[in-house]
């Protein structure tokens, strides 16, 4: 009996150890109306760094229209629909040593083909963006922040 | 649509725009197809005067050159102190011999002192010569190595990785826009670090 615990023990110890690549990665994708009519900026948006320098701060109002948490792996892409019935696509391509992880980003639009493969990398917990397209009257800016800002792998 | 005059264009791409204004030339850029194009032309067209200037500078071998330089500078003979001064002395005396007489005697003193001032100080000539000598290879030298540092800052930036202060920045490896088109550019944040922005252009 204490030997199948001791080999229990180990077989945890094991599964503990094995390293980052095989574990997921957290994100966050916000997704924001920004429009150069006048009107409020959402709260949630003003600790973002980013969208209070140019070209963002052009922009009289902005609106959180979505945040959707995403969990990245090699094996699958996280699909997130936006409010213009595109969807964008995320998938990990790779977890780099330095803490960064490079993924592709696409954006899909239902009756065509992928026109903006975007491969890139990402500092941990520093958001990117894809601004530009149109909707409702202003600009979507979609800001992807992957793992977190300490540079390490997210669990 | 009035588009981006030539000259702010200009200033925004050499980034000597005030913030403002920079500011609405890059939304103007968000939302304008033809002043993208011509960024994107002035982009080109420095990258390929820089790409050129490196191909030349790749090509030069300038050692070689320093050295026919200098071997041109030991080999061009002109006409000597003594000849000169042969032919100066000898057209003054034919037209005015006051004029030869007079720094002639300015010269005899000079040289006077000249011939005190080397005896009072004897054994530092050939000191002072090497002195000079020394100054002028190391003046050399220098030239040589401020050439080699205006090449170096033409040469492309170092790649990925190569910088241990970059390796936590963000970065757009790779990006293609398909049939749109579209800019790629960085948001400079307050802890120095940046932001990648990619603005498609829905036109």
């Amino acid at each position: 009996m204490l030997a199948r615990i001791a080999a229990l023990a180990v077989f945890i110890a094991t599964l503990g150890a094995l390293p980052a690549s095989a574990e997921d990665v957290k994100g966050e994708v916000l997704v924001v109306l920004a429009k150069e009519a006048d009107g409020p900026v959402d709260p949630k948006l003003k600790p973002i760094d980013a969208l209070q320098k140019p070209p963002f701060n052009s922009f009289k109002s902005m609106e959180l229209l979505a945040t959707h948490p995403v969990t990245l792996s090699e094996a699958a892409p996280a699909t997130v629909a936006l409010p213009n019935g595109r969807s964008l696509q995320i998938k990990l391509v790779e977890r780099m040593a330095d803490g960064r992880h490079k993924v592709s980003v696409s954006i899909n639009r239902p009756d065509k083909q992928d026109y903006l493969p975007l491969l890139t990398v990402i500092a941990s917990g520093e958001p990117f963006f894809v601004a530009g397209q149109k909707h409702a009257g202003g600009t979507l800016v979609i800001g992807v922040q992957i793992g977190s800002k300490s540079g390490k792998h997210s669990k | 649509m009035e588009h981006v005059q030539e000259d702010a264009l200009n200033m925004h791409f050499d980034g000597e725009l005030a913030p403002a204004e920079a500011a609405s030339v890059e939304r103007h850029l968000a939302s304008c197809g033809e002043c993208n194009k011509r960024l994107v032309s002035m982009q080109r067209l420095r990258e390929m005067i820089t790409m050129s200037a490196e191909q030349v500078a790749s090509q030069v071998d300038f050692d070689a050159m320093f050295g026919r330089v200098e071997q041109g500078t030991k080999t061009a003979v002109g006409p000597g102190l003594i000849e000169r001064l042969t032919l100066w002395v000898t057209e003054s005396l034919q037209h005015n011999p006051m004029r030869v007489w007079a720094p002639a005697g300015g010269l005899a003193l000079a040289a006077a002192a000249a011939v005190a001032f080397v005896l009072s100080s004897a054994g530092s000539g050939v000191e002072g010569e090497e002195e000079m000598a020394r100054r002028g290879v190391i003046a050399e030298e220098r030239e040589i190595k401020r050439e080699k540092m205006m090449l170096a800052e033409n040469q492309p930036p170092k790649s990925e990785g190569a910088d241990s202060e970059e390796s936590n920045a963000s970065e757009v490896v790779q990006v293609d826009f398909g049939s749109n088109t579209g800019t790629v550019f960085e948001i400079a944040l307050a802890d120095g670090a940046s932001t990648p922005v990619v603005w498609i252009n829905e036109d």
